[in-house]
């Protein structure tokens, strides 16, 4: 998928551990790191919404658009 | 208001009953294994089993090999029927656990589909064996077309597709963050 998650770069910007940043927007570290390691499928706007409430960015800081090739494994991107 | 899934719904009744059934088709087929092996029995030396007849003198067991044919088409069903129950049975526990849409059931309805069409086609078969190999088929061996069974042969199959759906549409959500 040409989205990626850029959250490691936002949190290391912030200095703020996925821990802690689980526990201020109410989202299992198990989901963030789904999210942050690109294997998430979709985010709802109000997980979005308390990231970038939080992190004090823009959602365009954590997710970026990098177009390429489309993943055959992927059957969205077919 | 009343539950489908989970604990004490309407899933779990169902599973009970589902229960009740698949040992009932044991003891029914248990029977009918036991009949059918002494028809064989008569069919190669009717003379124990010359007396074992109905009120009005037909004989209870077969004693002819199209009437044999037609106690093998009908231990079939419950055979199948057992089956079909027991796959059923697998997708209720599925049910009160309170996650159905998983590959298994899917390939589950699948395979309750692919039997009730190989038992819908085991009865024009027998069928089609008794008239290549007998001149007169009995009318009792002569099968109609049962559409309610070819309709449920295809609700199986969309069914299969509908929770092959699920599982895509669970493993989405699961990756929603």
């Amino acid at each position: 998928m040409p989205i990626r998650v850029h959250l490691d770069r936002v949190l290391l910007d912030r200095r703020m551990s996925l821990t802690e940043l689980a526990e201020r927007v109410g989202v299992t570290i198990a989901n963030l790191s789904i999210l942050k390691t690109g294997k998430a499928k979709a985010v709802r706007f109000s997980t979005l919404d308390a990231l970038c409430r939080t992190l004090e960015c823009q959602p365009g800081d954590i997710l970026v658009f990098e177009p390429g090739p489309p993943d055959p494994d992927d059957p969205d991107d077919a | 208001m009343v539950r489908t899934l989970g604990p004490r719904s309407v899933s779990s009744f169902l599973k009970i009953l589902l229960d009740i059934t698949l040992v009932a088709l044991a003891v029914v087929l248990v029977g009918m294994g036991l009949f059918a092996l002494l028809s064989a029995i008569a069919l190669v030396n009717p003379a124990p089993f010359s007396q074992w007849r109905y009120p009005d003198g037909y004989p209870i067991l077969p004693n002819t090999p199209a009437r044999a044919a037609n106690l093998l088409n009908m231990c079939l069903g419950p055979l199948a029927l057992m089956f079909i129950v027991g796959r059923l049975r697998k997708i209720f526990i599925t049910l009160i656990a309170g996650d159905p849409f998983t590959a298994e059931n899917a390939r589950r309805l699948r395979v309750i589909g692919l039997v009730l069409a190989a038992l819908e086609g085991s009865r024009y078969l027998i069928y089609a064996i008794l008239i290549w190999g007998l001149r007169d088929v009995p009318r009792f061996a002569r099968p109609e077309i049962n559409f309610t069974a070819l309709f449920a042969v295809g609700v199986m199959f969309v069914l299969a597709e509908v929770f092959d759906e699920g599982v895509r549409m669970k493993k989405d959500l699961e990756l929603t963050i």
